[in-house]
């Protein structure tokens, strides 16, 4: 015969031990249907990206405070630099400074570019590009 | 020693930081400027003469209620003498270079005055209040510039914007430093004026240019017609001009190179605030192999189709991030840069650079908080953005 603390009646959970239960299944099921938004929202940014890929849609930016419309949803570091000037000052060596604000990727829209690395962008992203060397 | 004596006792504190003039002469504490009524009605002012009593180096309670004075005695608006205070009027030779004219006895209610402030404070009123009723304007708190002894201070005169704002504690912080600034430009100029209002053992100069009429209009404050015509090297006009506040200042007439980069040893903190060029790449290797840590100040202006725009930068290398540089900061020769040169009335972006090195400086201090930790700072000067990047 099982032995039961006195006035709790064995195998009858009491009514705060119930309501713990509703809430912990509550939370599991707000947790899984916000992971399956973020995997939802991370494939139609994805599908979004190849449609505008596979369309050629052509995006304006803004380089410099020239307006430009450039066929392609990202720019890397080397792009922006060619786009700000057409024409390179002599001296290859120069580090230009790249920043960027509106840019295409919600989570991180603004930024600084360096060589080899690129940026999603959308209609309206602004670049100020220029060699911060002066004194 | 008196500026100590004074920052240690609250009472002798609080009157110098209210704006009184004081000084502690032959052990006596002296409060000049008190404004008073002479015996031809008009307003003079004479100096209050108190004993000090000290407990080793702060003052204890007053240990009397007796005042004196040098000046003429004290009158009403009607230029009868003030009868509730007369004491005794001889001269007297309170110590050298101490003689006093008048000696007032005021008890205060509590029989007794229980700090200099009170004392002083109490006599200054008792003294004014009849000038005061003649001329508005006229007050002992004068904020007289305070001196230091030399040895002292690396100030000429006192910090009293710290002790009065109660930070002095977090400004001693840079004491001890050794500063080197290479490079004193545009930028450099600019962060020098705010390195030097700072308590910083020593504050190094290199520069080999000469500070020439167009350097005038890109940097703090307004130089001399007289100044620019004797076509002095930008350290020594620099060093002349802020050794008016601090007395550290060291000018060396000659730019940083590969050759004498060792000079830098021994420097607590390096403002790189030079141009782009090969030097820097070997300023910036014989820092990093002498375990320095720097902020590189630069920017850059370009000419939109509808306006100037730039960005303003601030690199930051430190014993725990050093890697970065080499591809946030340019070592190519700078070719002649018509646009930046051009374009003089860009002095605001020179000191937005400059506040922005030294900030990043007083973090690393530890004076103000540093939550981001970042060691690149970009300010985009078309869009009014500052953006962090590479953080610890």
């Amino acid at each position: 015969m099982d032995e039961t603390e006195p006035g709790k009646a064995a195998g009858s959970p009491s009514a705060a031990e119930v309501a713990l239960q509703h809430v912990r299944e509550a939370e599991r099921d707000l947790a899984q249907a916000i992971g399956a938004e973020a995997r939802a929202e991370h494939q139609l940014e994805h599908a979004i990206e190849e449609l505008e890929a596979a369309e050629h849609r052509e995006f304006r930016v803004i380089v410099n405070g020239r307006r430009t419309e450039v066929d392609k949803n990202r720019l890397s570091f080397a792009e922006v630099v060619a786009l700000a000037f057409p024409k390179p000052p002599p001296g290859q060596n120069i580090i230009y400074t790249v920043s960027y604000r509106n840019g295409g990727d919600k989570h991180h829209p603004e930024g600084t570019l360096v060589a080899g690395q690129s940026v999603k962008i959308k209609d309206g992203t602004i670049f100020d590009v220029t060699a911060t060397d002066k004194s | 020693m008196s500026q100590q004596l004074i920052s240690r006792s609250p009472d002798l504190k609080r009157l110098r930081d209210e704006g009184y003039d004081i000084e502690i002469r032959a052990g006596h504490l002296l409060v000049h400027g008190i404004p008073y009524v002479n015996s031809s009605h008009s307003v003079a002012k004479g100096t209050l003469v108190s004993t000090l009593t000290l407990a080793g180096d702060v003052t204890c309670t007053p240990g009397t209620h007796l005042a004196y004075f040098i000046g003429e005695h004290p009158c009403n608006m009607d230029g009868s003498e003030i009868a509730q205070i007369r004491h005794d009027t001889r001269a007297q030779t309170l110590g050298e270079n101490l003689v006093v004219h008048h000696s007032f006895s005021s008890k205060p209610v509590s029989g007794a005055y229980s700090n200099y402030h009170e004392k002083m404070t109490t006599y200054a009123t008792i003294l004014s209040s009849p000038a005061h009723a003649i001329d508005p304007t006229v007050t002992a708190k004068t904020f007289a510039p305070i001196a230091t002894d030399e040895g002292d201070s690396v100030f000429v005169y006192l910090d009293t914007a710290s002790s009065r704002a109660g930070i002095g504690a977090l400004s001693a912080r840079f004491a001890g430093e050794r500063v080197a600034f290479i490079g004193i430009g545009g930028t450099g100029s600019y962060t020098l004026d705010l390195v030097a209002k700072t308590p910083v053992k020593e504050i190094h100069l290199f520069d080999g240019d000469k500070f020439l009429q167009h350097n005038a209009f890109r940097a703090p404050g307004a130089a001399p017609i007289e100044r620019l015509r004797q076509a002095p090297y930008k350290v020594h006009y620099f060093r002349d001009v802020y050794s008016a506040i601090h007395r550290g200042i060291i000018a060396h007439p000659y730019d940083i190179t590969e050759e004498n980069a060792g000079e830098l040893a021994g420097m607590s903190f390096v403002f790189l605030c030079i141009d782009g060029g090969s030097s820097k790449k070997a300023i910036v290797a014989r820092l990093e192999a002498l375990g320095i840590s720097f902020v590189d100040a630069g920017l850059g202006v370009e000419l939109g189709e509808e306006g100037l725009l730039g960005l303003v930068r601030v690199t930051t290398s430190t014993l725990e991030k050093r890697d970065h540089v080499r591809t946030r900061v340019s070592f190519a020769d700078a070719g002649s840069d018509d646009l930046y040169r051009n374009n003089i009335q860009i002095a605001d972006l020179n000191a937005l650079n400059a506040a922005l090195a030294v900030i990043k400086w007083k973090k690393l201090r530890g004076f103000y908080l540093d939550l981001d930790r970042e060691h690149h700072a970009i300010y985009t000067l078309s869009g009014n953005v500052l953006i962090n990047d590479d953080k610890l």
